[in-house]
């Protein structure tokens, strides 16, 4: 019931709230945002780009994408040059919090707002950072990301788990692994049998697979979780060129492969969505950029657990990048929309995805049975 | 040369022509930065040109000249150096973790790790007799992962003033993070940069090691004890790698697990630009520095100019094989390895 | 010792095998101050072997060596040490580095420094034209210039140069004038004689019989890494001397 209303709630303000013309501030349409972040090799950044390079559209944001090739060194001679192209405002995923943080104070230094999204720079905003132009930092819920991993888990069934993780040292991915093993602590009989902390990619993703597939006989290994969908997808190669079907793999990011895999039962769960805080961060900095003060200025946005029953609906609501309309994205700035609650809809979407997809789809297959009914 | 063989009034026009190719050669690395900074201007013009760009530039060229210079010192000698990321990175963490326990004096425990890890690299390379490309491609591996080992995946940071709980783990340096700043890491670049080319240049170490390169069996013909030599211009190149360890902490703020990976290639692409062969037995720190600031320059104007990065490292790329192919010298150099 | 007294270099029984081949079974000559000595012998018969012993490029498995009566320790047998006893080499192929100038191959191992680390360049340019001079050699550009800028000639003198100025007892001249036209054969010959005439001995590797004939004062034949006795130049035909070097004949 109480979900009921929140979805009627959500469908009311991204339907469109009429707004009066005197409210509004008037959009600017001449605002460049750079964006600074990886190099597109794996599917968070490529679905991150996507849904950003959407909301850049809706808002008339000009969107200017740079990489910084892995390097920490880089991460901050690319936010220096990207500083002085003089860009109205900076969104950057920073490639480790030292990186962040020096990138923060680029933004002090310059006076240019910016927004990171993705990993913290620092742990908690409003007790930890001092400056005024790097003003939020908007990322997923690590903890709970984790703790979804590891539920899943449980409820699957497996007793004796692998793991293949992100080399040490990136918080975020530590953050996670702490979420899965509070779940997994809870379960006296589900055994963690390897541990490998290494550089996520595909090749180390079927590495870590065979040394497992190998060193456990069937019945000593039931999953194997791999942070990552780029690992993730290696390892289930590995396991399916093995014929170890007793190997469950499980992963996070969903691409249109993952998606596939776990509707064909090949893969048995992952989660996603997080990719979406690079929009919003967006949002946040438009907002700003048009002298709304910064309401959240550590929004955290839930995961998307999927498996099975729920793909379908992923997959058709979700993996295309473009989620949101115009008129949806206009809504929840506050420059087009006195009444939106970007932070609100952060949280509220990530509880409420599902009905929120069917809902959309079920509206725009009305609105096409109407604009039929029209002609 | 083809054809058939010039006489001998062919010549002297011969000779004219390849003295002419010959000055082409050695100006290539000039020329080219002033190409580049000709292009940027115009595509670029004011955001280029202005005067916060070129002090980003002169910020971040310091870091990778330092890392040039240790490999143009391996690489005169006709070897390769591939650690000095690695090594950068745990010298940056051992220069922080040093001034953690004895404070500011600490710092020199950067320069020490960066010479001692140069010496093992000189060791393994002269003693065992192991390429030097395999020892340092070793080394790369052990040193990162000892790196992951100590730092146990986290940094230390270096702050303005004592900090308040807020990291775990940290160092009031001041003093540092201005020596990572325009101007004082400029300065710095500089005066290490007029000591480098003293020692390259008008010392024996330095015309040792182009000696090297030229013929490692001439010299031990005649009594050099090269054996020990390889050591030293290993050790030279890991203190060079401690220097940049220094500005590098104070530029980036923090000793991290992921410092300095991949600037090994950038410091042999550095050297390159500066039309130093990789085969050994030339080399000019001056082009070095034109090598390095040309490649800051291109990677900061690509940017600039709004090139997609894949794009941006494609024309890096292809501007790196242009620039070798023509400052190149076909005549002195035999074979290509 | 008593009956050698007077040999500036003796050597005994040398041998030196590579990974068991061996490449000189047993060596044995002597010299004296202002001697020319040639040694002959096929290719592979372990005449470079014996000389690189003697240049201290190798240190022998056997035999010992004995420089003015003082027998070489082992551990003092390198390079170094005999080029401080005054043994010097021209190489075949020169023995140059082709990248370095002029200047810093004339020195090479012995570059005079200034202040411990500096290079004293001035000094070894000064040095250098002095040498060349000596050597009639008068068309060189600049000795700034990598020496494989200089002409093969240039880089002969530049080479015999060296082993002049800093081989005050022995020099060994291995092949010295076999890529040269008949000119600068005269000028190498005429040098060797100059080198024996301020009192240095002179050893001699070469193919050239008739050269061998004009100037060595005694002939050392090496066979299958053996040495015949050295014999005296006027007491041998070529016939006999081409016999003990490809049969192994002694010569009466």
């Amino acid at each position: 019931m109480k979900r009921a209303i929140i979805l009627l709630g959500l469908l009311v303000m991204l339907t469109g709230v009429a707004v009066t013309a005197q409210d509004m501030v008037e959009p600017r349409m001449d605002l460049v945002i750079a964006d600074l972040g990886q190099p597109e090799t794996n599917p968070w950044v490529i679905n991150r780009h996507r849904f950003e390079r959407c909301v850049a559209e809706s808002l008339g944001v000009t969107l200017d994408e740079f990489d910084d090739e892995n390097s920490e060194e880089k991460h901050v001679s690319q936010a220096e040059s990207i500083i002085a192209r003089q860009p109205d405002g900076l969104i950057f995923n920073p490639l480790t919090s030292p990186a962040g943080i020096q990138v923060a104070r680029l933004l002090e230094e310059n006076a240019i707002p910016g927004v990171a999204v993705g990993r913290l720079v620092v742990s908690n905003y409003d007790t930890d950072y001092e400056g005024e132009h790097f003003i939020a930092q908007v990322t997923q819920n690590n903890d709970t990301w984790g703790q979804a991993i590891g539920q899943a888990t449980v409820d699957a069934g497996h007793k004796k788990v692998a793991m293949i993780w992100n080399q040490k040292g990136v918080t975020s991915a530590e953050e996670i692994w702490n979420g899965v093993l509070s779940v997994l602590e809870m379960h006296e009989d589900i055994e963690l049998i390897a541990e490998a902390w290494d550089r996520l990619n595909r090749e180390n993703g079927i590495l870590y697979a065979e040394q497992f597939i190998a060193r456990f006989q069937p019945g000593e290994i039931d999953a194997i979780i791999v942070l990552g969908a780029v690992a993730g997808l290696g390892s289930q190669f590995a396991v399916e060129q093995a014929g170890r079907d007793d190997i469950s793999i499980i992963t996070t990011d969903i691409d249109e492969q993952v998606a596939q895999f776990i509707s064909e039962g090949k893969l048995g769960f992952s989660i996603g969505g997080h990719w979406m805080v690079g929009g919003f961060g967006l949002i946040q900095l438009y907002d700003y950029l048009h002298g709304f003060p910064v309401e959240n200025t550590q929004p955290l946005f839930s995961l998307i657990p999927v498996d099975a029953s729920n793909i379908d609906t992923y997959a058709e609501g979700l993996l295309q990048g473009c989620i949101l309309n115009d008129e949806q994205v206009k809504n929840l700035s506050r420059v087009h929309n006195p009444d939106a609650d970007l932070p609100g809809f952060i949280d509220e979407f990530s509880k409420n995805w599902e009905e929120f997809v069917t809902a959309d789809m079920m509206e725009e297959e009305m609105e096409e049975e109407e604009s039929e009914g029209d002609g | 040369m083809s054809g058939p063989e010039p006489g001998l009034g062919v010549d002297a026009s011969e000779e004219a022509r390849a003295g002419r190719s010959e000055m082409l050669r050695n100006n290539v690395p000039y020329i080219a930065i002033v190409l580049v900074v000709l292009l940027f201007t115009i595509v670029s013009g004011d955001r280029f040109l202005s005067v916060r760009n070129w002090t980003f530039i002169a910020q971040q060229t310091p870091v990778l000249l330092l890392l040039a210079y240790a490999q143009l010192i391996v690489v005169t000698t006709g070897s390769i150096d591939i650690s000095v990321g690695s090594s950068l990175g745990f010298s940056m963490y051992m220069a922080v973790l040093g001034m953690v326990w004895l404070g500011p004096a600490g710092i020199v425990c950067g320069i020490l790790a960066a010479t001692l890890i140069g010496f093992v690299n000189g060791s393994i390379f002269s003693l065992l007799k192991i390429s030097s490309f395999v020892t340092t491609l070793a080394m790369l591996i052990i040193v990162r992962a000892l790196l992951n080992i100590i730092s146990d995946g986290g940094s230390i940071y270096v702050t303005e003033q004592a900090a308040t709980g807020t990291y775990v783990d940290s160092v009031a340096a001041p003093w540092l993070l201005a020596l990572g700043r325009f101007p004082n890491i400029l300065i710095f670049a500089l005066v290490v940069t007029a000591l480098m080319w003293v020692f390259y240049e008008k010392t024996l170490f330095g015309q040792q090691l182009k000696a090297l390169g030229g013929s490692e069996r001439v010299l031990s013909l005649f009594g050099v004890s090269v054996t020990w030599f390889k050591i030293q211009v290993f050790v030279a190149a890991g203190f060079m790698v401690g220097l940049a360890s220094l500005i590098s902490l104070g530029r980036s703020g923090a000793g991290t697990p992921r410092a300095g990976e991949q600037f090994e290639l950038d410091a042999i692409a550095a050297v390159a630009l500066g039309g130093t062969p990789l085969t050994g037995g030339h080399g000019s720190v001056l082009r070095t520095v034109v090598g390095a600031l040309t490649l800051t320059v291109v990677a900061n104007g690509l940017t600039i100019a709004g090139v997609d990065p894949s794009w941006s490292r494609v024309a890096r790329g292809v501007l790196l094989i242009i620039a070798i192919a023509i400052s190149l010298n076909r005549r002195r150099i035999g074979v290509v390895k | 010792m008593s009956e050698n007294g007077g040999a500036l270099l003796q050597v005994e029984e040398v041998s030196k095998s590579f990974g068991g081949v061996q490449a000189l079974r047993s060596g044995s000559f002597e010299l004296s101050r202002g001697e020319i000595i040639a040694i002959v012998g096929a290719n592979g018969a372990g005449k470079s072997t014996l000389i690189k012993i003697v240049a201290g490029v190798f240190r022998p498995d056997s035999g010992r060596m004995l420089v003015r009566g003082e027998p070489v320790a082992p551990r003092d047998h390198n390079v170094g040490h005999m080029r401080h006893l005054g043994i010097e080499v021209v190489y075949q192929d020169l023995a140059i580095v082709p990248n370095m100038n002029a200047p810093y191959n004339l020195f090479l191992g012995r570059i005079p420094k200034r202040f411990g680390i500096f290079v004293d360049e001035h000094a070894m340019r000064r040095k250098t034209r002095a040498i060349l001079e000596d050597l009639k050699v008068t068309t060189v550009q600049s000795l700034r210039e990598p020496i494989s800028a200089m002409s093969g000639g240039q880089q002969q003198s530049v080479a015999i140069g060296r082993a002049i100025a800093w081989g005050r007892e022995i020099v060994i001249l291995d092949e010295p004038t076999a890529a040269l036209g008949p000119t600068e054969t005269g000028e190498v010959e005429r040098l060797m004689h100059e080198i024996r005439d301020r009192g240095t001995a002179v050893i001699l590797i070469s193919h050239n019989l008739e050269q061998v004939f004009r100037l060595a004062d005694r002939i050392l034949v090496v066979h299958h890494g053996l040495t015949t006795p050295a014999f005296p130049r006027s007491g041998v035909t070529s016939e006999q001397l081409v016999r003990a070097i490809t049969l192994g004949e002694q010569v009466a």
